[in-house]
């Protein structure tokens, strides 16, 4: 929420006022090892209110990451500050609000011992409960348990839901990935080359424990720390060589994901990509827990994300879907760009998630399923315990020949465009993909390039329109050749002809079988599996539908503006390049019999 | 971290003594900080490492770095008065250098780690 005047249904206020504080003199702060049951240790950092009593209980708010626990601080800020004093979410705030804080690197990762070979591994995942089990037997615990994250830590919150244990009262998981082939690695089928490979070497080299990469990768960070912080009782550094060394057996996504295509491909430990999340959906659900989810509409698939946690989980949940970047550290929508800052602050949301756990502690917790959005454009935050939010209904606009959309079907027997596909093109490097990276998100003003892409424009809309939920694209295509890429943008343009992004979707032709067979997941798009047995090359000069969804938004094109759909046929700066030679052409039909069209999800007030 | 940033140079000020004793080519810094840091206090490569990207002297800057752990003492001492007036004079603004340093970097300004030049950590 990153316009101020939007305070009704604010979820973040909705969640409650925030109380007095119940520890006001800061925190003690120790480093050290848990031993997990195969004698890897792990390193964990535990916060605690300064001052509280032998006899006190409090719960305790715990987040696994594979970012660095802590870090050690150069001097001279090391003098002054602890090794956690950056962290998210803030020490400071959650020990003055009486909860114990703690925060592990994953085995494999930071100080921790141990190897990895996939992202959450079930071996990750036990670890998360055993360490429930050591926390549970401090002195200070209360027994009560809740988990916190953003990204990858998010994940491992939620996946924490999966152990069953007692002690866990509730989640929160920010900007996390649900379906990780599509939100992630193959959207539409497309390999985020970018994101995959930087996210891969940024992984490596933080296992690894060099910080020297990072003078170019995340400068205030390497001006700030030197590494990763071993644990107090490792003066000399032995174990942190230890694990350093046991890292560099590690694997990285993007070795064995950059050659491949198909959902079905195997990880390197067997599994495959459904196996991360959604294969762990009946497990989530016999735990009950509560879930606070969150993320925003341009953060790459996760919004989608959301979306389907909404549909298909049956935990209560508390979702919100806002306008800032992945990890909410600055605004994102696009059509105030000139946003400095989002609302609420860190701190303020901090605060507000506390109290999502307090609900769930001391409280009867939550007990029904609410979505919480924001309509960009329209810049109110609206409330709801159905998706598709009441109201909801597509309307049809046809791509015509002349480059226009229209909710008239075409009536001609011929109509068509050509387009020689631009391997410039480009959304740049601030884009939803590029923001997993903690970037911004800047599509700036459309317009030019928008002269490289097949752009379809409306006339100027009669009246406000509010589009919200899942745009489908129904494309009737024939090209030169057997494969290649489509990304199909979603834009507002004003009475000034500038041109703000709004959506996209991608989707590799190989993969427009349209199955018949049950989704893993309830979707509210066409299914396709992505699957190798489903794939088929394009037959060039043949024509043939493709259906595929946008990511989902929520937005108002305003009376006067138009709404244009642009086509392109690559992201240079993101995505990996279909067909990998040669340069096709393709024709998009307009015409009665194969009349190319989008479906747009109007809400009618 | 913008909100620490607020307090860093004051913290920073209050933080550090810079003693210095011409007559022996010797300047001491003096560290309080809230808890004992121990082993992690500091070693003399990384005082050369914090001149160098904060005071903008080279990291091979010749001087003698000698560390008192218990009691949070650095002692620097130069073959000559010229390279000790060198390093008095950085260290009079390198705490407020080192906060600017980072608080440029966080709002997107890189030009100044560029300047730093090579850091062999």
């Amino acid at each position: 929420m990153t316009d101020p005047r939007a305070v009704l249904n604010n979820p973040f206020k909705e969640l409650g006022e925030i109380p007095e504080k119940k520890y006001r003199n800061g925190y003690i702060v120790e480093s050290i090892y848990i031993p997990m049951r195969d004698g890897v240790n792990i390193a964990a950092t535990i916060c605690l209110p300064k001052g509280i009593s032998p006899i006190e209980k409090i719960p305790t708010i715990l987040t696994q990451t594979r970012y660095w626990r802590a870090k050690k601080l150069r001097i001279p800020f090391r003098w002054i500050l602890d090794e956690i004093v950056t962290t998210t979410p803030n020490p400071e705030i959650i020990t003055s609000r009486g909860y114990a804080f703690i925060i592990t690197d994953v085995r494999g990762t930071g100080a921790s011992l141990g190897t990895r070979n996939i992202p959450w591994s079930e071996e990750e995942v036990k670890d998360g409960s055993e360490i429930v089990d050591w926390i549970i037997s401090q002195p200070w615990s209360d027994g009560n348990v809740v988990s916190k994250g953003i990204s990858y830590a998010g994940t491992t919150a939620e996946l924490i839901t999966t152990i069953n244990h007692s002690a866990i009262k509730a989640i929160i998981l920010g900007h996390g990935v649900w379906d990780s082939y599509l939100d992630v690695v193959f959207p539409g089928g497309i390999y985020d080359n970018s994101f995959m490979q930087t996210w891969s070497f940024l992984g490596f080299n933080l296992d690894i424990n060099n910080p020297k990469v990072f003078r170019q990768l995340l400068p205030s960070d390497w001006l700030f720390s030197k590494g990763v912080k071993p644990v107090d009782s490792d003066g000399n550094l032995n174990f942190l060589n230890e694990a350093i060394e046991k890292h560099k057996l590690n694997r990285y996504v993007h070795e064995h994901a950059k050659d491949r295509n198909y959902r079905d491909e195997a990880l390197p430990d067997g599994t495959q990509y459904d196996d991360i999340i959604m294969n762990r959906q009946s497990r989530i659900e016999e735990s009950n827990i509560p879930m606070l989810i969150w993320c925003s509409w341009y953060d790459s698939g996760y919004v989608d994300a959301v979306i389907h946690r909404f549909l298909n989980l049956t935990n209560p949940m508390i979702a919100i879907l806002g306008d800032w970047n992945h990890g909410a550290a600055s605004p994102a929508n696009q059509f105030f760009s000139n946003r400095t800052a989002v609302t609420p602050s860190p701190n303020e949301r901090i605060n507000a998630f506390i109290n999502f756990f307090d609900t769930c502690i001391y409280d009867d917790g939550i007990k029904e399923k609410v979505l919480h959005y924001y309509t960009m454009a329209e810049e109110e935050w609206k409330k709801t315990s159905v998706w598709p939010p009441k109201g909801h209904k597509y309307q049809r606009w046809y791509l015509t020949e002349n480059l226009a959309l229209s909710k008239e079907m075409p009536d001609k027997d011929i109509g068509e465009n050509n387009y020689k596909i631009n391997f410039r093109a480009t959304t740049g490097r601030l884009n939803r993909w590029w923001t997993l990276l903690g970037q911004p998100i800047s599509y700036k003003n459309r317009a030019k390039m928008d002269e490289k892409l097949l752009c379809y424009t409306s006339l100027p809309l009669e009246k406000n329109t509010e589009i919200t939920g899942q745009i489908i694209a129904c494309l009737y295509l024939k090209s030169t050749h057997e494969d290649g890429a489509l990304f199909v943008y979603l834009e507002d343009v004003d009475e000034e002809g500038n041109v703000t992004y709004v959506t996209d979707g991608e989707f590799r032709v190989i993969h427009r079988k349209i199955s018949s067979e049950e989704p893993p997941y309830k979707i509210l798009i066409p299914y396709h599996t992505y699957k190798k047995e489903d794939s088929a090359p394009l037959i060039p000069g043949e024509i043939t539908e493709l259906k595929f969804g946008l990511h989902t938004t929520s937005v108002l094109i305003r009376k006067g503006h138009r709404i244009r759909i642009a086509i392109a046929g690559h992201d240079k700066d993101t995505f990996s390049r279909y067909p990998k030679d040669g340069r096709p052409t393709i024709t998009i039909s307009s015409n009665k019999m194969h009349a190319s069209y989008i479906d747009l999800p109007i809400i009618e007030k | 971290m913008e909100k620490i940033i607020l307090s860093l140079r004051n913290m920073l000020k209050e933080a550090i003594k810079v003693e210095t004793y011409e007559k022996n080519l010797e300047i001491n810094m003096l560290v309080k900080s809230n808890t004992k840091l121990g082993n992690d206090f500091a070693d003399p490569n990384e005082i050369k490492i914090m001149l160098h990207m904060f005071g903008g002297l080279n990291q091979d800057f010749p001087m003698e770095i000698k560390i008192d752990e218990d009691q949070q003492i650095i002692r620097l001492i130069f073959g000559s008065l010229d390279n000790m007036n060198i390093v008095q004079k950085a260290l009079e603004t390198i705490w407020a250098k080192s906060v600017d340093l980072l608080e440029q970097c966080i709002a997107g300004d890189f030009s100044g780690i560029r300047n730093i030049g090579d850091v062999d950590d």
